[in-house]
């Protein structure tokens, strides 16, 4: 195992955890203030990316301002899902499970029916290779990883200091209470579905010029993120910060060294005894 | 009177199921029926596990277990199938208990997600082990044979049997629906808490009802396998399992019967949508959407959603 090996495996799994950590903080947040689950985050992300292609490969536009279409464009899908269906099911996560159910058959289905089956590329937004101890990283891996630490601690910083943040949390912890104190319970949880889908779909629009695009690609990242929440504490920030680290460098490093398919088997192994033994995860608050 | 001419009306649709291969030997209608039919078995399982509280994602897996196992025993052990069949779902319903026994306590949307783990690591475990075939499966599945009887490739011999595999099916879950445990297990649905106040064993229950609706989807799958004559890790997929849960619910979860009205519309369904794979997907997502959001007892309740949307007017 040389220096370069190890360096290139803790880059790695920096970025990808910092993928999933965007990916499981909207998850967590629906789950901790609406008790829903949602498994098409997976494709908000996906839509995310595949909105940076038309935006800028075909459109044009170039990539930052892409990006921020993009993610607007999406938060507000995800406020009309709300309005539509979910805002009746808050607080039951079972219809709201299945129903997400069969927005993921939608969405992948007409992702291949307009992106096609080919795997689309969008090109790279910077150019060139940074080298340091031996270890090559590019350059536009880098400006990902920080755009997304960037989101993340915004994200956190809204959370734990604005009054609307406090306001989300005086929701997860007891609507009811929140209402009496003046809080707008409607928009808290439309707020919610903005942010949670703001932060997928930038994670896909950041994603779009590192690896190749299809329709299933969200697939994947919205199972490990549900694996990251659950293990971090679902409803709670910190946890799937925490969580989508560990979880990060566990793929990366048992994927390479043991390979992918027992790393899997031993997440979800790790995930069972979780939910057996410790349901509230890491730093989650106890079930009501 | 309208008991009686119920029940006169289930005898003629059993008679009339009886006589389908004799009415025709088309091999795509036998084909269609035996789909729906293991589709059925499916929808009606999970419903029983769905009734008693508990929100089942890794049908599948016990399904995929029923035709690993009798495979295996066919293949390795070389047992005939009338011994296969009923090993596999008493292989299924076994490992359902050990399974159940750790995880049945725990409820809600955490059971959910468990469950989805471990659907998906019984299909990684396929894909791995050469044992299991890996990610091509096991093929050559020797077909059924019952006292001297050898199926072949005609669909009629598999037909019959899977006809009785869900009238015995349904049989059981019927009676069970009727019975002490069916109203425990609505009590358990409602509230664990105060089930357990009256006197219920819910973990016993819980742990019941699991194992006899993984048992029948063990039989399902060790029929499929002989049936196909192949096996290979998709059987295990999560999306089976989902698509089990949509027929129960798009049919409604009130009855036995709202599963097996919906496999079989869907099934319908699917059949006209054969050549265009992706729009039947958006088509089963869409309606599972509208169905929860507007029509969440699904198909059975739609005459009195109906009846009582015109009381409205």
């Amino acid at each position: 195992m040389t220096a370069q090996l190890l360096g290139q495996m803790v880059t790695n799994s920096m970025s990808v955890s910092l993928i999933y950590i965007l990916i499981a903080l909207g998850l967590t947040l629906m789950f901790g203030i609406m008790h829903i689950v949602n498994f098409a985050h997976g494709e908000i992300y996906m839509l995310g990316a595949f909105g940076i292609y038309y935006l800028n490969v075909l459109a044009g536009i170039p990539y930052p301002l892409a990006l921020i279409i993009s993610v607007i464009l999406l938060a507000g899908f995800g406020a009309a899902l709300n309005a539509l269906f979910f805002r009746v099911l808050a607080g039951q996560f079972l219809p709201s499970l299945i129903l997400s159910l069969g927005l993921v058959l939608i969405l992948q289905n007409v992702g291949w029916l307009i992106f096609g089956a080919e795997a689309q590329g969008v090109p790279k937004i910077v150019q060139g290779v940074l080298t340091f101890g031996g270890i090559s990283l590019p350059v536009d891996r880098i400006v990902v990883m920080l755009a997304a630490v960037a989101l993340m601690i915004g994200m956190y910083l809204f959370v734990h200091s604005t009054r609307t943040g406090r306001a989300m949390r005086a929701v997860e912890e007891d609507p009811t209470a929140a209402s009496l104190h003046g809080v707008n319970v409607s928009r808290i949880h439309y707020l919610t579905w903005i942010i949670g889908c703001a932060l997928a779909a930038a994670a896909g629009g950041l994603v779009a010029p590192l690896w190749f695009l299809d329709p299933v690609m969200g697939a994947h990242p919205a199972l490990n993120a549900f694996v990251i929440i659950v293990i971090g504490g679902l409803g709670s920030v910190p946890g799937a910060i925490v969580g989508g680290f560990l979880f990060g460098f566990i793929e990366t490093f048992g994927g390479t060294l043991i390979g992918p398919e027992i790393t899997s088997m031993i997440l979800f192994a790790i995930l069972i005894v979780f939910i057996i033994f410790r349901p509230t995860g890491l730093m989650g608050v106890p079930i009501r | 009177m309208l008991k009686l001419s119920k029940h006169w009306l289930l005898v003629a649709l059993l008679v009339l199921l009886i006589l389908v291969p004799v009415i025709t030997q088309d091999s795509y209608y036998l084909g269609v029926l035996i789909t729906m039919g293991v589709t059925i078995i499916m929808a009606v399982t999970v419903r029983l596990v769905i009734r008693t509280g508990q929100m089942t994602m890794c049908h599948a897996a016990f399904f995929s277990m029923g035709a690993y196992g009798s495979t295996l025993l066919a293949l390795k052990a070389g047992l005939p199938y009338w011994l296969t069949l009923p090993l596999s779902g008493l292989l299924t319903a076994v490992i359902a208990m050990l399974i159940g026994q750790a995880t049945l306590k725990i409820k809600g949307v955490y059971f959910a997600v468990a469950t989805f783990a471990f659907g998906e690591l019984v299909r990684l475990v396929y894909t791995k082990f050469s044992f299991f075939g890996g990610t091509q499966g096991l093929a050559n599945i020797p077909r059924p044979g019952f006292f001297g009887l050898e199926f072949n490739t005609s669909r009629v011999h598999y037909y019959y049997l899977l006809l009785f595999l869900i009238l015995l099916t349904v049989a059981v879950m019927y009676r069970l629906e009727r019975s002490r445990f069916g109203m425990n297990f609505n009590a358990i649905r409602e509230s664990d808490a105060l089930a357990e106040s009256i006197g219920i064993n819910v973990m016993r229950h819980k742990i019941l009802a699991f194992a006899i609706a993984c048992f029948f989807a063990g039989l399902a799958g060790s029929f499929q396998a002989h049936y196909m004559t192949y096996i290979n890790p998709a059987s295990a997929s999560f999306w089976t399992s989902t698509y089990a849960i949509l027929y129960a619910v798009v049919g409604g979860l009130g009855g036995v019967h709202g599963p097996i009205i919906g496999a079989a519309v869907l099934t319908i369904a699917s059949q006209y949508f054969s050549s265009f794979p992706f729009y039947e997907m958006i088509l089963y997502g869409s309606i599972l959407v509208l169905t929860i959001r507007f029509f969440p007892g699904g198909l059975l309740d739609l005459p009195s959603q109906v009846t009582r949307w015109l009381g409205y007017r």
